[in-house]
């Protein structure tokens, strides 16, 4: 212990020989360079779509993509052409006056035979199968008596769907019938009606008055149809106008110039009616805001006339091409657009149609676009919302940008980092002119397919001024132009877009910093 | 937390600021005058026939070394102002940074001289420490990691914590009048052990900027993960704390080469301690200790995904998490020494010596030198002083000075004392010898001795009806007998 106090008392000795001014520190200097990465990894073509477009993308087994969009725009029906209106017939069958003393059995007295006219026009039916309607029968005597008869309609064009049986109604009525089992003959719109006045037996006398009357009715009502077949007349209608959005050419094309080399564009029709059909395309054209649509011009040249099916339940389908397909893809459109009507059986006056409730008039757009193509000023486009407002700028002394990438996909590109404040209005560039070629594009053979990669890398001294600006920036904006591979004659190539092609992105920061931390 | 708190508390055993003794002592070799100069050398006698240390009085020993910097190397003063200047730090450091500090303290000492054999028996508390600071570790927190683009830095630090109770029996002998011999054996009680199997830890920096850090160590404990839980009582655990055995021995030899030239060598501390009480292992296996900051993925960035950073932190953590695990006994060996020195009495009680002396352990040998100048006054007093280069450090003027008040003796000797002094004639402060130190270190006590070896050598004459010589002539020393020009007494 006392050794240890000694110790003690030299070590406080010591200690009162120590002037701490030595110990205490007014500030930390570091003068560090830090390296880091920003980005790392590979994209494809597809990566840049968005989700939707993406499906809009197919791959074939070399893996060139396409465009391939394939969509039902609409279906239409033209059964609006056609309604059976009602129909009333009213009669009268004059007895003769008559004293019987007994009526041992059924008496036909007397009959009358009409043709009912549909009063359909311009059509000529042949036949309707009918899937609702009401057939109404009633009698009376005139004046009233306790006469015992009946009356015989018998409608022998009306057959039943299940016995084939003509329709009969027998009675003094009334009496109604589902017409949705009948499928009635007609012969240019109209069908046979016969009515039979019938004594019936009786042992007692009977006595008809000399102005006796015997009066019917047939209503046929809230007739619809299954199908109808005959001649359905040169009619024309108007198909509600429709619109289609599209997102595949996004607006990464506003300002691009761009070939392909194959593309497709084509509408197939598909027509369930058994009638002649022409579509004539009053306003068919590609649409996106804030531009003048681009008429589209098809092949069969407007208006149209559509294959039709021979027999009822087939379908017969047509194809119309867009023959300005460059010229629609390069507008880069986010809508297609038509109004158009349909005419049946022009210019004819006679011809066996058909067509069912559930005929349609069915259009697809095909489209298909191999990315085979020459292109430029493709622009791409991202904001990057930042807030470095609390990082001290002054303690940055230099940075650089390390890019280094490793492009398969035959295409160049200019980066630039626009730097905006939070009204988007930008500050500065944070790359010089001479230093925004980062991506350099894959050399390409005679058929456009990968020969070798384009190789970028570079180290990109930021000017500070700059840098600075980068402290009070709110947005980054990414902004890239690109276009397609050139060929060693510096030409553009149609070059080929596959999806194994990757672009391989490494980036990172080298900044050298002198911090001062005040204590 | 526990585990971070024992993990933590082996690296402050190696960062601990606090003085500490080197285990090497280049001016305490030379100064004849104290018992303790056996520590150095078992073939060595010291002035006292008769010697005894009382526990805690005797010596106490406190060292520092760091091969890398001083403190000056941290500090810059601009406008009266003191700043930290890393940079400088950084600039400084060697590429391995031993930071050493170590302490001893004496239980029990004696020493007894009979005839040609002196006996010691000694019992000692001994703390080691040894800390190694990559200097890629420092210089990347500091310089940051732009500079090993393209390469790796070495980020594999170990740490060798060892404290243990020595029980000593040693005795030299003198095997004529030039050679004498000498030999220590040592009974080892390890209290508490943490040492470094393996250490692989690095932070490569890709040529694309990707930084890869990862890690494959080994550090293995005794007695130190039952002193971190709650509820932890020493007293209770003391027979615990005993159940480490090891031994050493100390080997050393003296040659008088002349009247006034002698030599001598010594090796110190062969041996090891088997540690079997409260064994912990932690680990890092390479297969999960790794993690690559590659960036954000583009294809991320590209389709807008904003969780651009899923999870690094709980990432980092779990895979860089020591595995702790109960592992069976292991041995380690002691930081062994050797001596080389030599000595040449100028005139009487007046000599200049060297040392050689050079410390092995795990894998390292770090080698030093002191050149001494020795000086009796009588009985009275002893100084020397002394100049060592060692630790990548040259401004080391020692002191070492013992008041001989038989049957007190009060001694203070280290390999850089004279510097503070020095210090305080020219800046009336500390300050500049703190600063400037890299290796330092104090021993100091109060030793009682008894019958003080004069180390007169008288002149060979010739008695009558005294023993006869070789050549026929009589000798008379002190009722000693001896041959014609024989050297009898060693004196350094």
């Amino acid at each position: 212990m006392k050794s240890l106090s000694y110790f003690l008392l030299f070590g406080l000795s010591l200690f009162s020989c120590i002037d701490d001014k030595d110990y205490s520190f007014s500030s930390i200097d570091v003068k560090p360079t830090i390296t880091i990465p920003l980005t790392n990894g590979s994209v494809s073509i597809r990566d840049f779509l968005n989700d939707k477009d993406s499906s809009y993308f197919k791959a074939d087994k070399d893996g060139l993509l396409s465009l391939v969009y394939s969509e039902n725009l609409s279906s239409q029906d033209i059964r609006g052409l056609f309604s059976i209106p009602d129909v009333r017939i009213d009669n009268t069958i004059k007895l003769s006056g008559i004293t019987l003393p007994q009526v041992p059995k059924d008496i036909r007295l007397d009959s009358i035979t009409t043709q009912v006219d549909l009063q359909l026009s311009p059509e000529q039916l042949s036949e309707i199968s009918f899937s609702a309607g009401q057939l109404s029968f009633t009698t009376s005597l005139i004046p009233s008596s306790n006469l015992n008869y009946e009356l015989i309609a018998s409608l022998p064009d009306f057959v039943s769907k299940t016995t084939n049986q003509p329709l009969t109604i027998q009675g003094k009525g009334p009496v109604s019938i589902q017409l949705s089992n009948y499928i009635v003959k007609l012969n240019k719109n109209k069908f046979t009606l016969k009515i039979v006045f019938v004594l019936k037996r009786t042992t007692s006398a009977v006595t008809i008055g000399a102005n006796a009357n015997a009066t019917y009715q047939v209503s046929l009502l809230g007739m619809n149809f299954g199908y109808i077949k005959g001649f359905f007349g040169d009619q024309t209608t108007d198909i509600p106008a429709s619109t289609l959005d599209i997102g595949a050419f996004g607006n990464s094309l506003n300002k691009a110039s761009i070939s392909f080399s194959q593309p497709q564009i084509n509408f197939v029709v598909t027509s369930d009616y058994g009638v002649p059909v022409t579509v004539n395309y009053k306003i068919f054209e590609a649409r996106k805001n804030g531009a003048v649509p681009v008429p589209i011009s098809l092949n069969p040249i407007n208006p149209v006339l559509l294959n039709s099916p021979t027999t009822l339940g087939t379908s017969a389908t047509t194809s119309i091409a867009v023959t300005n397909t460059n010229q629609v893809i390069n507008y880069a459109p986010t809508q297609f657009y038509y109004q158009a009507s349909v005419n049946i059986n022009k210019g004819l006056s006679g011809g066996n149609n058909f067509l069912a409730d559930t005929s349609k008039l069915r259009v697809r757009l095909n489209v298909s676009i191999p990315l085979q193509a020459k292109a430029s000023g493709i622009t791409l486009a991202d904001t990057v919302s930042v807030d470095l407002s609390d990082v001290n700028q002054s303690q940055i002394e230099e940075a650089t940008l390390k890019v280094k990438i490793t492009n398969q996909i035959p295409l160049d590109g200019t980066i630039q980092f626009y730097l905006a404040d939070k009204n988007y209005v930008i500050l500065d560039q944070l790359l010089t002119s001479d230093q925004t070629s980062l991506i350099k594009g894959s050399s390409v053979d005679a058929t456009g397919d990968l020969k070798t990669a384009g190789l970028s890398d570079q180290s990109l001294a930021l000017d500070k001024t700059k840098l600075n600006k980068l402290f009070s920036a709110k947005y980054i904006i990414l902004s890239a132009i690109m276009s397609t591979s050139k060929d060693a004659t510096g030409n553009f190539v149609d070059v080929k877009f596959k999806t194994q092609y990757k672009m391989t992105v490494e980036t990172g920061i080298s900044a050298k910093l002198n911090l001062n931390v005040k204590i | 937390m526990s585990k971070f708190i024992r993990i933590f508390t082996l690296a402050a055993l190696g960062w601990s600021s606090i003085p500490a003794l080197a285990q090497v002592e280049g001016t305490l070799y030379n100064m004849n005058s104290l018992p303790q100069v056996v520590v150095s050398n078992p073939a060595f006698v010291p002035k006292y026939k008769f010697t005894l240390g009382l526990p805690g009085i005797s010596s106490v020993a406190l060292g520092y070394a760091n091969n890398g910097f001083s403190y000056n190397d941290l500090i810059k003063k601009e406008n009266g102002e003191t700043k930290a200047d890393l940079s400088k730090l950084s600039s400084a450091l060697a590429d391995k940074n031993y930071i050493t500090p170590s302490a001893q303290v004496d239980l029990f000492r004696m020493g007894l001289k009979i005839r040609k054999l002196y006996v010691t028996v000694s019992a000692t508390g001994k703390v080691y420490s040894r800390l190694m600071l990559p200097k890629d570790f420092t210089s990347l927190l500091i310089d940051g990691n732009s500079q090993f683009v393209g390469k790796a830095a070495n980020f594999s630090i170990e740490e060798e914590g060892l404290a243990y109770l020595e029980t000593a029996i040693g005795a030299s002998y003198q095997i004529n009048s030039r050679l004498t011999i000498g030999g220590r054996f040592k009974y080892l009680k390890g209290v508490a052990n943490g040492t470094t199997e393996s250490s692989n830890a690095s932070v490569a920096v890709a040529e694309n900027y990707q930084i890869t850090a990862s890690a494959d160590a080994k550090l293995k404990t005794s007695g130190i993960y039952a002193a971190t839980q709650s509820g932890f009582d020493f007293g209770n655990s003391v027979s615990n704390y005993l159940k480490n055995n090891g031994a050493a021995i100390d080997l050393g030899a003296t040659f008088k080469v002349t009247e006034k030239l002698s030599v001598a060598a010594s090796i110190i501390d062969i041996g090891q301690i088997s540690w079997t009480n409260d064994l912990y292992q932690y680990s890092l296996d390479k297969a999960r200790a790794t993690y690559t900051l590659e960036g954000i993925d583009v294809q991320k960035l590209v389709k807008g995904n904003t969780d651009l950073f899923p999870g690094i932190s709980d990432t980092l953590q779990n895979r860089f998490k020591f595995v702790e695990t109960k592992i069976g006994s292991y041995s380690t060996a002691l930081p062994s020494k050797v001596y080389l020195s030599g000595n040449y009495e100028l005139i009487k009680n007046l000599s200049f010596g060297a040392v050689f002396y050079s410390e092995t352990f795990r894998n390292r040998v770090s080698a030093g030198w002191t050149g001494s100048i020795n000086k009796h006054f009588g009985r009275l007093a002893s100084l020397s002083l002394s100049y060592t280069v060692a630790e990548r450090s040259v401004n080391n003027f020692g002191a070492g000075f013992s008041l001989n008040f038989v049957p007190i003796q009060f001694y203070i000797v280290g390999d850089n004392l004279l510097n503070a002094p020095i210090s305080l004639a020219t800046s009336q402060n500390l300050n500049s010898y703190i600063n400037d130190t890299k290796y330092f270190n104090v021993r100091t006590g109060i030793n009682f001795v008894f019958g003080r070896d004069s180390g007169v050598i008288p002149k060979p004459k010739t008695l009558k009806g005294g023993p006869k010589g070789k050549s026929g002539k009589k000798l008379k020393d002190k009722g000693k007998k001896r041959k014609p020009g024989q050297i009898v007494k060693t004196k350094r």
